[in-house]
Parts: structure tokens; sequence; C-alpha cells
């Protein structure tokens, strides 16, 4: 039982944080080209040349089209998915997760608790794991931002009290850098492997796993005692970041024909984006 | 209305039509459930003026493919994906509007006629990046592409619709477009 519980928490652990925002998006460096047999992602007929553009009755210059058309391609992603039907299933379980469980409570919470106790709690939270930040900073050799991100735990964990509230949010230079152990793995040079959905936690990659691995060790909830309880922080915190997400699920959703392979590629793009940055 | 090439700066091109929008959002004139359609009509006929579906629709194929497509496809394609991917956005603000702000941080401008400029939607404490391509086309400023948390709307349909592609023709993926925006109009949301 209490080994159960702890793979529970492990789970749960790895979800704070960067869960909600990996759950709409999220890599990097194109990994090594798979068969299509192991990727899900078809080859493209990029480099198949028109065999004429005389047909074309719009009015675009074509300046116009190789804008267009470059623009379009820096958003293609690929990324091996060799284990895709055991994501698809695991996409389907955390799909129903959302729809059964997080959503009714983090609505429920949503009505009841008003926004600035919400948004305290999302700054209690965000305030503590600054260590995660602060040495993934150090890691990739962002020195400055390192000493940032230190400047704003001062400061919010002090006159901020406790980091419920973000007084070094009014400083424009004071802004925090987003950074976790899987973009530090990504500015190296080490790229995705293949893609991973894990249950609760959503989309991954194999060095984005490793990477949340390594970030549980600089995250102050992980150290509660007993286990339970630092699953009970971490439920919380996750509900009351649903609770300012409501809704965004279900439009990426309705916005796509294939709502799995839609988030995976978004996710792809998203870290593509965070490690550049 | 009428705007000049000289002078017109994407960024405040941009900051009108969205401004609009968020006007008719707010508008208690349209509070009534019988009055949905009609502030969809309003914003709808905003969003036609800034964003260039024509070129976006284009853009989520590849040019090979385009070539192939016959004029009448091109132009059902187009339509199609242009109601769908505005019925989504105005399903989405319509359905929630819990008092969303956008604030307009700057523009970069990548050549004289190409733009990208950077928002972000501030909704109750959290922000969300929302970057817009533009470009000069018609003498006005209209948007190409939308970038939401770095994740790139034409490359996400050039993905989507690649793959889809690979084992079936224009023809399904229209009807596909095309039975979605019917749901779309039913109101029903896709839970599964």
């Amino acid at each position: 039982m209490r080994h159960i519980s702890m793979v529970f928490i492990v789970m749960i652990v790895f979800t704070s944080g960067c869960a909600h925002n990996r759950a709409m998006t999220p890599t990097v460096a194109s990994p090594p080209p798979t068969s299509p047999q192991n990727s899900e992602t078809p080859p493209l007929s990029e480099n198949q040349k028109p065999l004429d553009g005389k047909n074309d009755t719009s009015d675009f210059s074509d300046k116009d089209l190789d804008a267009l058309y470059a623009e379009a391609e820096a958003g293609v992603v690929h990324v091996a998915d060799p284990i895709a039907p055991l994501n698809r299933a695991m996409f389907y379980f955390n799909d129903k997760f959302y729809f059964w469980v997080l959503k009714p409570v983090a609505r429920g919470y949503r009505y009841i608790v008003p926004t600035p106790v919400r948004t305290g709690a999302k700054n209690f939270f965000y305030n503590l794991i600054t260590p995660v930040r602060m040495v993934n900073c150090i890691l990739q050799g962002k020195f400055y931002s390192a000493g940032t991100e230190f400047t704003r735990f001062v400061i919010n964990s002090t006159v901020g009290l406790l980091g419920f509230v973000d007084p070094a949010g009014n400083y424009p230079m004071l802004k925090a850098k987003e950074e976790d152990l899987g973009q530090t793995f990504g500015n190296y040079g080490i790229g995705n492997g293949f893609y991973i959905v894990w249950p609760f936690l959503g989309p991954s990659t194999l060095r984005d796993t490793f990477g949340m691995a390594g970030d549980l060790f600089l995250n102050p909830v992980n150290y509660v005692r007993p286990a339970e309880a630092a699953l009970g922080i971490t439920a919380y915190d996750k509900v009351n970041t649903t609770s300012f997400y409501i809704g965004d699920y279900e439009a990426i959703k309705n916005a796509s024909l294939d709502p799995y392979s839609a988030i995976r590629d978004a996710y792809i793009q998203n870290r593509r984006k965070k490690t550049k940055e | 209305m009428a705007h000049l090439a000289h002078g017109a700066q994407p960024l405040d091109e941009l900051k009108g039509p969205i401004e609009q929008v968020i006007n008719i959002l707010r508008d208690p004139q349209y509070k009534d459930a019988s009055k949905k359609d009609l502030q969809r009509e309003k914003m709808w006929e905003i969003a036609r003026k800034v964003f260039d579906f024509e070129a976006i629709a284009r853009g989520t194929l590849t040019r090979f493919r385009w070539e192939g497509l016959t004029p009448g496809q091109r132009e059902e394609f187009t339509d199609v994906f242009t109601e769908f991917v505005g019925n989504n956005y105005f399903n989405k603000i319509q359905g929630e509007y819990h008092n969303e702000e956008v604030v307009f941080l700057k523009q970069e401008m990548l050549t004289e006629s190409k733009a990208r400029v950077m928002t972000k939607i501030r909704r109750e404490s959290i922000e969300i990046p929302v970057d817009y391509s533009m470009w000069m086309r018609d003498g006005r400023w209209k948007i190409f592409n939308v970038y939401i948390e770095g994740v790139s709307l034409l490359g996400n349909y050039r993905n989507e619709f690649e793959r889809f592609l690979t084992n079936s023709s224009i023809q399904d993926l229209i009807s596909e477009l095309k039975k979605k925006v019917e749901r779309q109009k039913k109101g029903e949301i896709v839970e599964k």
C-alpha cells in the first residue's frame, strides 16, 4: 500500500509546476530522423517542387508566398513516437481524468475560492520552486538570470509574505526565467529522444522525463513528510493551477482533427521555444 | 477607415480590431442569448479585415499540395478552413469571457512589409503570450500567422493536414472540416 502511494506521489509531484503548461504545449532540436514506421509524423513533401505556378488565380506575389511557406515550415515538427499506441492509451486516460475529476473539482474550487486567494496560492508554489529555475539558470551559464531568481526569491519570501504576494512582479527587470532541467539538457544539445505521455503528468519526451526526475530533487514539496501530505499539497497545487486554465484544453481539442497528435506537436514546439529562450 | 500604407504601424492596426472585438464582447446589448449570433457576426466582420484567411488557409498546405488542387477545391478549402478556425476562436471567447485583457508589448519589423507583434492575454493572474506575424497586403497590415505560447498556428495545421493527407484525399479533408463546423454550429463540445 505504501509503495503504491509513493508511486502515485511521484507521478503527482511530477505534475506540479510545469504540468499544466505542458498539457497545452511544450521541446527541442529535432531528434534523429526516424523511419515512418516508428514515427507518427509522416515525412512531408516539402522539397517536392511545384510543377508550375501558372494556374494560380490569387494575387500573392512570389515574395509573399515564400514568406508564407517559410513561416509554416518553421512550425513543422518531427518527433519519434515509437510507443504511440501506449501513448494514445495514456492520453485517453489523462483526458478522462481531466473531464471526470480534475475539471469538476477545479471548477467547484474556482467558484468557491476568490481569485486573490487562488493567485496567492499560485504565487506561493511558484516561489517555492525557485531552486529549480535558479539551478537550471546556473547550469546553462545564465548567471544574471540566476541572480534575478535569487533576488525575486528574497523579495517575495519576505516582503511578499512567504511568496503569497509577488511584489517582485512589479519590476520588469525581475522577470522570472522559466528554466528546467529538460531545457538545460536541450541547451547542452541533447535531443528529445522520443515522445512519452505519462499518466497524470501529460506530454513529455525521454529527455524531459529525465529532466523532471532531476528537478524533483529541487522541489521542496518533495521533502514534506509524511509522503501523503506531499501528495495532498501537490494535488492542491494542480487543482489551483487548473482553475486558471479551464476551457483551454477543450479549445485545443476542438481545434484539431486528431487531438493526440496536435497536442504532441504543440508540446514539441513549445519546448523548442522555451529551450531557445 | 481607409488606411494608407504610409505610417500605418502593424501594432496599431492590430490593436484597433482587437479592442473592437473586446468591446463587442463586453457590450451588454449582446448579453441576451438571442443576440449571440449578431454578436458573432460583428466579430467576424472585424476578423475578416485583419486576418488574412486566404493566406492562412493556403499556408496550412504545402506548396506542392496547393498546386494539385483545382480552383474550386482551393476556394472550398479556404472557406471551410476559415469558418473552422474562426468559429473555434469565437466559441472560445464567447463561451467564457473572463474579462481577459490584451496587452500590446511591441512590434518587430522584419522587412518593411513584414512584422511580428508581441502581445499577451491577461486572465486573472496568468499571462498567455500571443505573437502575430503580419504583412502588408491590399494596403493594410494583416495577420498571416499566430503563435500561442510559441506554438505556430500555421505549423500545427500544416502538421495535421499533411498527416491526414498521407492517407486521404483533399475532398476527405474538406468534408472532415465541414463535419467539424457543423458540430461547432450545434454547439457540441468535443469531450472525447
